[in-house]
């Protein structure tokens, strides 16, 4: 143990580790809403990792979520206001910011992103290149094709906005310790009791960690998962120009890789190449403080000379700085946020991908919430930790994917792009069968998700990516209406299984689901899991298949957060038990109206609609195997789940082909899922719904069985939110009268001229005849049926609008006869 | 005019040094530049040859990656290099010296040679002084001005106090350059590119008949220096605070 002069608190409420902007901010935020006993500990000085070489871009444009735009102007507006609090600049200069577009799939996003932003408050307005010129005389633009502007947005000063957030932390009463590093966390029963240092032990009811680029390390050393890396970030500066034009805003091209602005009478050039280098795969050394890394002038050249072809005076000038620095990086290239589930009370916020300065004020506030109230109050579904898993922590795989990563800022976002790196982690047993077949596989949560199948004479492989209908939407459009003609196999052994088992299984999961999922034996049940306060955690099917023997299936994004919200939530006293089962099963799904007809042509179950009717399931015989047999559906068919062992999945998978060539069975993939599932208004958890939203809201009231003996969690939630009368919000289904135009996520809705939501996830759906979507109507008033039919609606799509029908029950089948046929 | 510029590669003085056993350092994560005073000499070598002709020849001696180092003094403006590689960090004044000399005897004497007053990481101001010596060379070292005239070099020297020293030397010569002689350029993208492609010549310490086992001076003890202990503050009444801060400058710290 070190000895140096330091006064350790013996108990902390909260103990932040990491004395960088997010750091910073959650102290900020927490000794703001009240809680004071809090410690951040510091291994250096405050900055010393990645803050103190951070850009300090202040952009409010750029990003198709919600939670992340709102957090970008809470960011902006909270540098603005900290002088005033505390004495301290950030060193805001709101000079503007500009995104350049100089291709036509560039700007078709732009568009599309400016229109979101805009319904979320960012003042952004489309300026032609001449504009530009006029803001920043010193680019190159005449093979521009238009600009983004937002007038409000600048540069901060990164230093100088952490050790503004430290002092009113500070003077909160949050003590804030340097030069002292923690080296893990005390446990007691599963849950944080205090953190260790090399100065002795703090005892402490919550631990975050912020540590940065250390933040994998430093959870390793508790077996907590936080797969982020470290990779080398670029920017130059140049000597200063005479007479530089004064005011410009910050420019960025990603087509050329770089963010242009001015610096002490100079120009600073940043950089995101498209293919970046891992740094310290094994391990970031403890003492790298205000480090620098040796440039890679070879590696880094050709990105460079294009980044400068934008601003061309930057070729004549000198380099006064050619700086490199890691920054981490993620998989996803989402932050890792939230409650880690392998330790209570252990809270993680790392892995910024070069957004930390922009994101930091907005994610420091709802930590901070999520902290004291449980709760983060914003939507997290796609950044929370518990969506990654344990093998993306390996160093091959970082060292793979980060490649990418980094890359990813600067590409255009193709709506259908997956991953390239790191491909084939995970592999169904039917991988090989459907690769024969001709199938484009896709990432889904890191199994080969087969996305469509490729005819023959035809490549399975998208040629080129585009925001329009590509070649490949034939095959879509094929194996959709074969589903809804016809009869498809569908593999989605990605879906995460869970057996509960034991004498209170039954009783516990009814506690913790809303629907009653313990009622009949062979029966399965779709229902949410709610939390105190009546928001969704997860939605799932249940099936009972024995008195004491559930099968749980949850979505392939859920599948850590939906495994530790049971086991959090089973009593201690309980004979209750959860197996995780996602690699023991394959899932097959059999859909459509022909599904029975080869269901029994390979089974001697009894299939007929009486014997096996909607919501039953059971194992039965397929040849030689067996297979759990769940008659549901999330395409709108007639259909069936299989639930097949692994070994026999490829001969119950040969066995149905056999049997489907007299029924001209066909393959459908993940695209006609997300058609399929679009037209019939099916939910899908992390995407049209999310922890902000309460299940009446979301049209599942039928799952609330608020007189269920026994209660659920929730319930008291759900009470009062019925007892409020006509909901004010609800998610409804969405379709573009016009079928030409593509719908993905995030295009505005329009009812009577003003903004009513926006669309959570989009398709094409060609039943319906034109691009469908849900999303949540955000109204002032109840929100029925005359609610509907009184408004004029009318759908932004890349600023154009378009007339759109809207309907609260599914545009497909609401009555369900195709279902229960 | 052929001018060799000696060029030493060097631990950036703002890098955290991490002792690694008695007489090491670990340089994995540390930042190495071109030694500030050497680049003093790199750009006065390419202003004289941008304005008269020539060519100007980087001699390094020191460890592989100190290629870095030489590429910079290219996209300076530097035609071309010679390595002579050693295996660690540190190598003695007078070896480095009889390196420097080999290899300048082997390429052709230049007409100026330049050094750096001395290197930011080992402090020893003496391998110009070696290296002149066993050339037969006149030099001037800690050069803030030059001026060539002829066959003569007017070098200027600060000897402190803020007087001049202006002496002539007889080419060719060896200039210790120090700060003032000049404002080293910043490279430009094009030139950084470019100096990629220059030629640089590489070879052992051991193929110039040098044996590292033979330096005179050979390191001990390496260590950090003590840090500072934190701020003081010292309170009460304005007569109180100095009272006391003339006490303690007297008494305690011994420097008034």
């Amino acid at each position: 143990m070190d000895t140096k002069n330091i006064n350790l608190p013996k108990h902390a409420s909260v103990v932040i580790v990491g004395g960088g902007i997010i750091g910073c901010s959650i102290a900020y935020h927490l000794g703001h809403m009240g809680c004071k006993d809090v410690v951040l500990l510091e291994r250096d000085e405050l900055t010393s990792g990645t803050t103190w070489h951070a850009a300090g871009l202040m952009v409010t444009f750029g990003s198709s979520s919600e939670t992340a735009t709102e957090m970008r102007i809470y960011g902006r507006d909270l540098y603005n206001s900290l002088e005033a609090e505390t004495g301290l600049s950030s060193g805001f200069t709101p000079v503007g910011f500009i995104e350049a577009a100089s291709n036509a799939d560039r700007l078709e996003e732009y568009r599309r992103v400016a229109a979101f932003n805009r319904y979320c408050g960012v003042d952004v307005n489309e300026i032609s290149p001449r504009e530009i010129k006029d803001l920043f005389p010193l680019a190159r633009v005449d093979d521009l094709l238009a600009g983004f502007y937002v007038k409000e947005d600048g540069r901060v000063n990164p230093v100088d906005g952490t050790m503004a957030l430290a002092k009113g932390a500070r003077n909160q009463g949050v003590k804030i310790i340097e030069g002292v590093a923690s080296t893990g966390v005390i446990k007691k029963d599963g849950k944080v009791a205090g953190v260790k240092t090399n100065y002795g032990d703090i005892t402490a009811d919550v631990v975050v960690n912020c540590a940065g680029m250390w933040a994998r390390q430093l959870g390793d050393v508790d077996g907590v998962n936080i797969p982020n890396q470290a990779a080398e970030h670029y920017y130059l500066i140049t000597e200063e120009i005479d007479n530089i034009p004064k005011n410009m805003p910050v420019l960025e091209d990603p087509s050329h890789y770089g963010y242009y602005r001015e610096e002490v009478g100079g120009l600073m050039i940043g950089l995101f190449e498209p293919v970046c280098a891992p740094w310290k795969l094994n391990k970031v050394p403890e003492t790298f403080s205000f480090g620098e890394i040796e440039p890679d002038w070879d590696r880094m050249g050709p990105f460079l000379e294009k980044a400068m072809s934008r601003v061309p005076i930057t070729q004549e000038l000198g380099i006064k700085k050619f700086f490199c620095g890691p920054e981490s990086f993620t998989a996803d290239l989402s932050a890792i946020i939230g409650e880690a589930p392998e330790v209570k009370n252990y809270f993680v916020c790392a892995g910024l991908n070069s957004v930390g300065i922009i994101m930091g004020p907005g994610l420091g506030r709802m930590m901070a919430q999520w902290i004291m109230e449980g709760d983060p109050g914003v939507d997290i579904t796609g950044f929370n930790i518990d969506r990654l898993h344990t093998y993306q922590n390996n160093k091959e795989y970082r060292a793979h994917r980060t490649v990418e990563s980094l890359g990813k800022v600067y590409k255009c976002h193709y709506p259908f792009k997956s991953a390239e790196t790191a491909r084939g982690a995970k592999q169904s047993a039917f991988y090989e069968r459907l690769k024969d077949q001709g199938a484009y596989f896709k990432d889904v949560s890191g199994w080969e998700g087969a996305d469509w199948f490729a005819g023959e004479g035809q490549k399975a492989k998208i040629e080129k990516h585009s925001w329009g209908k590509d070649a490949w939407f034939k095959n879509w459009e094929a194996e959709h209406k074969a589903t809804r003609e016809n009869v498809i196999l569908m593999d989605m052994s990605f879906m995460s299984k869970f057996m509960v088992q034991g004498r209170d299984a039954g009783k516990v999961l009814n506690y913790i689901s809303a629907n009653d999922v313990n009622a009949k034996i062979n029966q399965t049940t779709y229902t949410p899991w709610l939390n105190e306060k009546g928001k969704l955690e997860a939605d799932l099917t249940v099936t009972k298949l024995e008195e004491e023997k559930f099968l749980v299936v949850v979505t392939d994004t859920m599948h850590r957060h939906a495994e530790t919200w049971l086991k959090r939530n089973i009593p201690a006293d309980a004979h209750c038990f959860v197996t995780d089962m996602t690699s023991a099963y394959a899932q097959l799904n059999v859909q459509g109206p022909k599904s029975r007809e080869l269901m029994q042509a390979v089974t001697d179950a009894d299939m007929s609609n009486d014997a096996f009717p909607y919501r039953h399931a059971r194992e039965i015989a397929i040849g030689y195997g067996r297979a759990i047999c769940v008659r549901l559906t999330y395409l709108g068919e007639l259909g069936y789940e299989l639930y097949i062992p692994t070994e026999q999945a490829v001969h119950v998978h040969d066995t149905l082909v056999e049997a489907g060539k007299e029924l001209n069975l066909t393959h459908a993939g993940l695209k006609a899922l997300g058609s399929l599932r679009m037209e019939k208004g099916y939910r899908d958890y992390g995407h049209d719904m999310d922890n902000t939203d309460d299940p009446y809201e979301c049209g599942l009231g039928f799952t609330i069985k608020l007189d269920k003996p026994g209660g659920f969690i929730g319930k008291e939630a759900c009470e009062k939110k019925k007892a409020e009368g006509p909901l004010k919000r609800r998610l409804a289904q969405v379709l573009v009268k016009d079928p030409e135009p593509m719908m993905y996520h995030a295009e505005v809705i329009i009812r009577d001229g003003k903004n009513a939501g926006y669309v959570r996830s989009g398709s094409y759906c060609w039943t319906l005849g034109g691009a469908a979507g849900l999303f949540m109507i955000e109204a002032d008033e109840a929100v029925d049926q005359a609610y509907i039919d009184n408004g004029k609606w009318e759908i932004n799509i890349a600023g154009k609008v378009y007339p759109a029908q809207v309907s609260l029950k599914p545009m497909y089948d609401p009555q369900m006869k195709k279902i229960k046929a | 005019m052929k001018i060799c510029v000696c060029v030493k590669h060097v631990p950036d003085t703002a890098a955290t040094i991490k002792l690694a056993g008695d007489t090491a350092f670990d340089d994995a994560d540390v930042k190495f530049i071109s030694n500030p005073y050497d680049e003093f000499g790199i750009e006065e070598a390419v202003s004289i040859v941008e304005k008269e002709g020539g060519e100007v020849v980087i001699v390094t001696i020191g460890k592989e990656a100190a290629t870095s180092t030489i590429r910079s003094a290219m996209a300076m403006g530097a035609h071309r290099a010679i390595h002579v590689k050693t295996d660690g960090q540190f190598l003695d004044s007078t070896l480095t010296a009889r390196a420097l000399k080999a290899v300048m005897e082997e390429d052709g004497l230049p007409d100026l040679i330049f050094t750096g007053k001395g290197s930011v990481d080992t402090e020893s101001f003496q391998t110009q002084y070696r290296l002149a010596k066993s050339l037969g060379l006149p030099i001037v070292n800690e050069v803030s001005t030059l001026t060539l005239e002829g066959q003569k070099a007017i070098a200027q020297r600060e000897i402190g106090g803020g007087e001049k020293q202006v002496l002539e030397l007889g080419l060719p010569c060896v200039i210790g350059a120090t700060k003032g002689l000049n404002e080293p350029r910043y490279p430009k993208f094009p030139d950084i590119m470019k100096a990629k492609k220059k030629e640089i010549k590489e070879m052992a310490l051991s193929e110039l008949g040098i044996n590292e086992a033979d330096a005179k001076v050979t390191m001990e003890k390496m260590e950090a220096v003590p840090e500072r202990s934190g701020a003081k503050m010292i309170e009460g009444s304005v007569d109180d605070q100095v009272t006391e801060l003339v006490r303690i400058l007297k008494e305690e710290e011994k420097v008034i």
